[in-house]
């Protein structure tokens, strides 16, 4: 059965938890000693009855203010360096529930209230038992997280949590490791707190066994994992005792990739193939290569003669195929009523995509990304694995804003595009995007630079995305890119 | 699962029913006894092998629904229809039914929790019915398997919620059907296929994962380890338990409708064996035959304050052994025993007493005292040694009163409100299931012999024509009364004995034969009864002859018979002499319990003899022959080490619960509150720290203090100083420079260290060059790996 989770909690209005309930206990302690233990004992008259009274109040007002607004003042207290607590889980509850009621039947009882107080008794021990021993489970423990660099949305992976028990001789058992996986940027994404964890079943003494978890974030962004809590609750389960342990550490998670329709990805190899400014190199539109000695069934026409005449033997001139094409990709997103969540996700994972598969075609060469957004990004960067992960950082992080500047990433994009460039426009206002790069593009072709056949306008819409683009299962992408994840085992 | 997952589970199951059956058992027991109180155990026991073990069927909730309301009604009935334990019993049934419908259910998490808080809940009501010691040790045994069960339950729900479910922070999305060990680490930790076999969260507007569960392969649920610390949990738990039920304050309010009910039963006629006011000639031989213990005492002697052992305190008592004095009785009518003349109504003599718990009016100092615990059942009678100084008794709702005649102890409840026949309390008319205590002094007879039976004394001042004239009256008053008045009638035979026996030889002129004296009567008549003449003791009833008296029968034809015969015979054959004689009940010889070292008397300890006033005094007479009585009883008199077990756990229980009175509580921690204030006080006079030194150091400094509670306070404050000390962080630093420099001349840690330095500059190395190991192979399947690793990456270059 899975664990309770505590976001079920914080829909209460109110803080019901262990400490409130041994607050409301001790302060009914404090009046009934105040109230009647003079009766039987006249030493606790007079201002020990005053000072347990006093007490009680105390009580009952620490317990008041935990009730409305304890978890405030408990993520205070971890401010503050408070970083251990004890949880009273709801077994935990019913089994208080029960001792106060033998406790209650013990003191009304006169005759058989002996034999009530020691079932009490017994259900006492077993439960300060189980106090101390969480409190040794958790004794000298300490828990680290591993992240993989970068990890997907949409895409599982593993976080591994390494604990280490420094007792010299106790084995701490069950020992549960909580993270707590918060997205904190983009902030127009709003996602509930997740609380992944992994059970360490027995950690010998002076020794440390690793665990993991799996993780699937639906979202691009940067994500906050801790602080990690560890918990144990053995061995009765009746109380839990819980500590942070860890610092924080942040996750880049970049955008979904999907996978080009191959419709589309004809109809822009038309259009590169008009665009593109032809240089000749080779035979075959090649660049040379190598010079190697002539093989049976070698293109004759390929022998260097120069080459041949001085080795004494055939020499052949060895072409590589070209076909890299740089491909500009400039992401708008501005914000505007059309541009929904989702649509700003597709828009981002289209260009996510682009970069990759542009990365992938081309070893090297000008590849370029531009956003304009909350902020400005550009990454112009020769080796093509170094700006896959550059573009899909900036991808990651990229926010929709009303002053999105395209004009200026329009310029700077004029100012990189080369012969074979061609620049994709991915934007939320494609009509005002066309309007200010024909502006932009005549200002250019007026400096002799001729970019309007390599202009290919995007627009941010449920139906072009999704001529472009299409998502395929989880699944098939794990099994397309096996090995592609980091944390993959050796 | 994983074969030592069902294991666990069966293990949790086979716990989990222990624990209900036990419970239900328990709180049957405590209801009633035989068959009836196993029958809730059973019935439990039944539904889970139909439902778990069979799994023949299982209760649907709605029909569980509708059973659960009508036990509920029928619980109710019997509530609202019973009277005061009757309701409580309604509550027992109901818990009971309850129990058996969970148990025919389908079970989850919830329901285990329910069948666990039922039990307990049968135990508190079980305690609440029954005060035997059985109970509190079932409660023990209870208590072990219930800590088992929650630790198994424990490691269960780790198995259970390592299911391959993946959750969102919305909901929970089921397992997928995988044929893979759902809690398997290494599937979870290093096969990247088992990702794609679950079933993921299609939303994709929630964060989801699965949670990880990290175990060392092979490594069984249930180790040796964890069974070695269940029990070391189990005497943890019972002393935490101890001190929890000893500190929670007793703050007893008045009102209590069951308490007294269940502890008191009304005392019918014959419910004392040889201790009523009729009792059958021989029946004391049926409690001579158990070894069940009646009391047991501890004897101080009170000039030097230190304890005596039975055998001294018998020799300064000129006794055989201690005589513990219970019932007295004089007049015998077809083969039973009876207070007064049979028909006759109780003079105003026989129920007058005389209160023994004060000292006023005694004359001489005490030597010895005696504090003894009657066990429960305690009826009217009070046994101690006669004479006896004073008696207390520590109960201010009750006192101890002596009948003047007889001088049998009572006991006399104050809180009776019914008047006795000349308007006293009435002596306690119920059987008391509370063991009672109370102490008497004694002062030696081996000095003073003439203290003997004091409550018939003449006092000193008397002249010596009065004193005759007394002893005449007392002689007087005593044929009355302790001389049975037809005796001639009933037991001619034996009277006609006694004539022969205490008439003095025909002289040879033919004079007619005078009676002896009445000393010279019971020498014969003692020495008649003994082995000489054929008398043995025997503890087998035998009768041969049943057409004339049982008495008769012993002396005439089986001469064979325990105490009550011999001691019969005699008064009988004493009273047909017309001397006083009285047939006395109680308790002689005692046993040292190996565990508590206390002297415990037991039933086989029961003992009949004889008190004659012959001369003006009262004497006591045993005609039982003494070897052969020691040597019927010696195998059934002495207790055995588990005998003297069972024995102090059951003092122990006794004292714990229904000794621990309010004013028991406030005393037991009187001192500590007496001292907190002296403490206190010397802070305000000298200051904080010379006070505390002082006081650890006059703790420290006399070894008898080491072992008080002083000693254990000082020793608890010098443990937390030191462990708080060790928890400062220079001292930690400082700790851990001595471990390394330990290690440093170390050999053999140092040679393991080396090489756990070697293996991890080895993983750093291997993960620096990409390669990683999974966390649940060994460090040969990581070697392995690596060369494979390695060389494809060399042959790739």
């Amino acid at each position: 059965m899975p664990e309770p989770k505590s976001h079920l909690r914080k829909r209460m209005p109110v803080v019901f938890g262990a400490s409130f309930i041994l607050q409301i206990l001790s302060a009914v302690a404090c009046f009934l000693a105040a109230v009647v233990l003079p009766l039987t004992t006249p030493e606790f008259a007079g201002l020990s009855a005053v000072i347990l009274a006093i007490l009680g109040c105390l009580f009952l007002c620490v317990a008041a203010i935990n009730l409305f607004w304890g978890r405030r003042i408990a993520r205070w207290a971890h401010w503050l360096g408070r970083r251990s607590r004890f949880v009273l889980p709801r077994e935990g509850i019913v089994y208080l529930g029960v001792m106060l009621v033998l406790a209650v039947g013990g003191i009304l009882g006169q005759s058989h209230g002996n034999r009530l107080l020691i079932v009490f008794g017994i259900m006492a021990g077993m439960f300060v038992f189980n106090g101390w021993c969480v409190t040794i489970m958790l004794g000298r423990i300490l828990v680290e997280r591993r992240l993989p660099p970068h990890a997907r949305a949409g895409q599982a992976f593993h976080v591994e949590l390494t604990a280490r028990n420094r007792k010299p001789v106790i084995s701490s058992r069950l020992i549960r490791a909580t993270d707590s996986v918060n997205l904190i940027s983009p902030t127009t994404t709003r996602l509930r707190e997740a609380e992944p964890s992994v059970m360490f079943v027995r950690i010998p003494s002076q020794a440390s066994r690793t665990g993991s978890y799996q993780l699937m974030l639906p979202r691009r962004g940067r994500y906050q994992f801790g602080p990690l809590r560890i918990s144990s609750r053995f061995p009765l389960g009746i109380g839990e005792r819980a500590k942070s342990v860890s610092e924080t550490q942040t996750l880049i998670v970049h955008p979904k990739c999907g996978r080009l329709r191959p419709d589309w990805k004809r109809q822009f190899r038309m259009a590169e193939s008009v665009a593109r400014t032809r240089a000749f190199k080779g035979i075959h539109d090649d660049e040379f290569h190598q010079i190697r000695e002539y093989r049976d069934g070698d293109n004759p026409r390929l022998i260097h003669w120069r080459s041949s005449a001085r080795r004494g033997t055939l020499m052949l001139r060895e072409f590589e195929q070209q076909r890299e094409s740089s491909c500009m990709v400039l992401l708008d997103l501005f914000d505007c009523d059309r541009l929904t969540a989702e649509l700003q996700e597709t828009a981002v994972s289209l260009a996510a995509t682009l970069c990759v598969e542009q990365s992938r075609q081309t070893a090297s060469g000008n590849h370029c990304l531009l956003i304009a957004g909350q902020e400005n990004v550009q990454i112009a960067v020769m080796s093509s694995l170094r700006f896959q992960q550059e573009a899909l950082d900036a991808l990651a992080l990229a926010t929709a804003s009303k002053r999105a500047d395209l004009a200026g990433s329009l310029m700077a994009a004029a100012e990189m595009i080369t012969r074979n460039s061609m620049l994709m426009l991915i934007t939320s206002r494609p009509e005002a995007a066309r309007v200010l790069a024909d502006s932009v593009l005549d200002e250019l072709s007026s400096r002799g630079i001729w970019l309007h056949d390599r202009l290919i306008v995007i627009p941010i819409t449920e139906e072009s995305l999704s001529d472009i683009i299409e998502f395929p299962e989880a699944t098939d992408l794990i099994a397309e890119e096996s090995g592609g994840a980091s944390h993959a085992a050796v | 699962m994983q074969p030592s997952d069902v294991q666990l589970e069966k293990i949790f199951r086979r716990s989990i029913v222990f624990v209900s059956v036990g419970a239900s058992i328990l709180a049957g027991t405590a209801e009633t006894t035989g068959l009836a109180a196993w029958t809730a155990g059973i019935a439990v026991l039944v539904a889970w092998i139909l439902v778990e073990w069979l799994e023949l069927f299982h209760l649907p909730d709605r029909m569980a629904n509708y059973l659960g309301t009508v036990v509920l009604i029928v619980g109710a009935a019997e509530f609202f229809n019973g009277k005061e334990e009757s309701r409580l019993l309604a509550g027992v049934h109901l818990l009971a039914y309850l129990q058996c419908i969970v148990m025919l259910m389908k079970k989850n998490e919830r329901r285990y929790w329910w069948i666990l808080a039922i039990s307990i809940l049968q135990v508190s009501v079980g305690s609440i019915l029954s005060i035997h010691p059985e109970i509190g040790g079932g409660m023990a045994i209870l208590t072990f398997f219930g800590l088992w069960c929650l630790s198994v339950f424990s490691l269960r729900r780790v198995v259970a919620g390592s299911l391959d479910a993946w959750h969102t922070a919305e909901n929970v999305l089921p397992a997928a059907e995988t044929s893979e060990s759902p809690g398997s680490p290494t599937a979870a930790n290093t096969n990247p296929a088992a990702v794609s076999g679950s079933q993921r969260p299609k939303d994709n507007t929630a964060i989801a994962w699965q949670d990880g569960i990290q175990r060392d392969p092979g490594e069984p649920w249930i180790t040796g380890r964890f069974r070695a610390g269940t029990v070391l949990a189990f005497f943890v738990s019972v002393i935490l338990s101890v001190v929890c039920y000893a500190a929670f304050p007793r703050i007893r309010l008045p009102m209590d409708p069951i308490g007294t009910r269940i502890e008191g039963t009304p005392l019918t006629p014959g419910s004392q064996v040889g201790f009523a006011g009729n009792v059958e000639l021989g029946g004391t031989g049926e409690i001579l035959t158990s070894r069940e213990r009646v009391l047991q005492f501890r004897v101080t002697d009170l000039e030097t304050d230190r304890a005596v052992s039975a055998e001294e305190f018998a020799q300064a008592m000129m006794m055989p052994e201690v005589r513990f004095r219970g019932n007295v009785l004089a007049h015998y009518r077809d083969g039973s025993w009876s207070m007064t003349p049979p028909g006759s109504p109780p003079s105003r003599r026989d129920s007058v007493w005389v209160l023994l718990d004060t000292d006023t009016g005694r004359s001489g100092k005490a030597n010895f005292r005696v504090e003894v615990t009657m066990d429960a059942p305690v009826h009217q009678h009070v046994f101690a040694v006669h004479p006896l100084h004073s008696i207390h008794t520590s109960d201010e709702s009750e006192r101890i009163v002596q009948r003047r005649g007889t001088s049998i102890l009572l006991w006399q409840d104050l809180r009776e409100r019914s008047r006795g026949l000349f308007g006293q309390p009435a002596v306690s008319a119920r059987t008391s299931l509370i063991p009672r205590t109370y102490s008497f002094d004694c002062i030696r007879l081996d000095q003073h012999p003439e203290r003997m039976f004091h409550a018939w004394d003449i006092p000193s001042h008397v002249s010596e024509q009065d004193r005759r004239r007394l002893v005449e009256t007392q002689l007087a008053v005593a044929r009355r009364a302790f001389v049975t008045a037809d005796l001639r009638d009933q037991l001619p035979r034996l009277c006609e004995l006694t004539d022969t026996i205490c008439r003095t030889e025909p002289a040879t002129d033919g004079e007619a034969t005078e009676p002896v004296a009445d000393t010279v009567c019971v020498e014969r008549i003692m020495s008649h009864l003994s082995s000489q003449n054929g008398f043995q003791y025997s503890l087998i009833k035998q009768r041969t002859d049943r057409s004339i008296d049982p008495l008769e029968d012993f002396v005439f034809n089986t001469r064979s018979g325990h105490c009550e015969y011999f001691a019969s015979a005699a008064v009988l054959m004493l009273q047909s002499q017309n001397i006083p004689a009285v047939l006395v009940s109680g308790f002689q010889g005692s046993d040292v319990n190996s565990v508590s070292g206390l002297n415990e008397v037991r039933n086989s300890n029961a003992h009949t003899w004889v008190e004659a006033y012959v001369n003006g005094r009262w004497i006591t007479l045993d005609p039982t022959p003494g070897e052969e009585r020691a040597a019927a009883t010696s195998g059934k008199s002495g207790g055995s080490l588990l005998s003297d077990l069972r024995f102090a756990f059951a003092d122990f229980w006794v004292s714990g619960t229904q000794n621990m009175t309010a004013e028991r509580w406030q005393a037991m921690f009187r001192p500590v509150g007496e001292r907190f204030h002296e403490i206190r006080r010397q802070i305000a006079a000298n200051g904080f720290w010379p006070a505390v030194k002082s006081w650890v150091t006059g703790t420290l400094m006399v070894p008898e203090k080491w072992f008080s509670w002083q000693g254990g306070l000082a020793t608890f404050v010098i443990l937390s100083a030191l462990v708080g000390i060790s928890r400062l962080p220079i001292v930690r630093r400082f700790l851990a420079t001595l471990l390394r420099f330990r290690d440093l001349f170390s050999v053999n840690t140092d040679g393991r260290r080396s090489i756990i330095r070697f293996y991890s500059r080895f993983i750093a190395a291997c993960e620096h060059h990409g390669l990683r190991f999974p966390a649940s192979s060994t460090a040969l399947e990581n070697a392995t790996l690596a060369i494979r690793f390695f060389e494809t990456q060399l042959s790739g270059n």
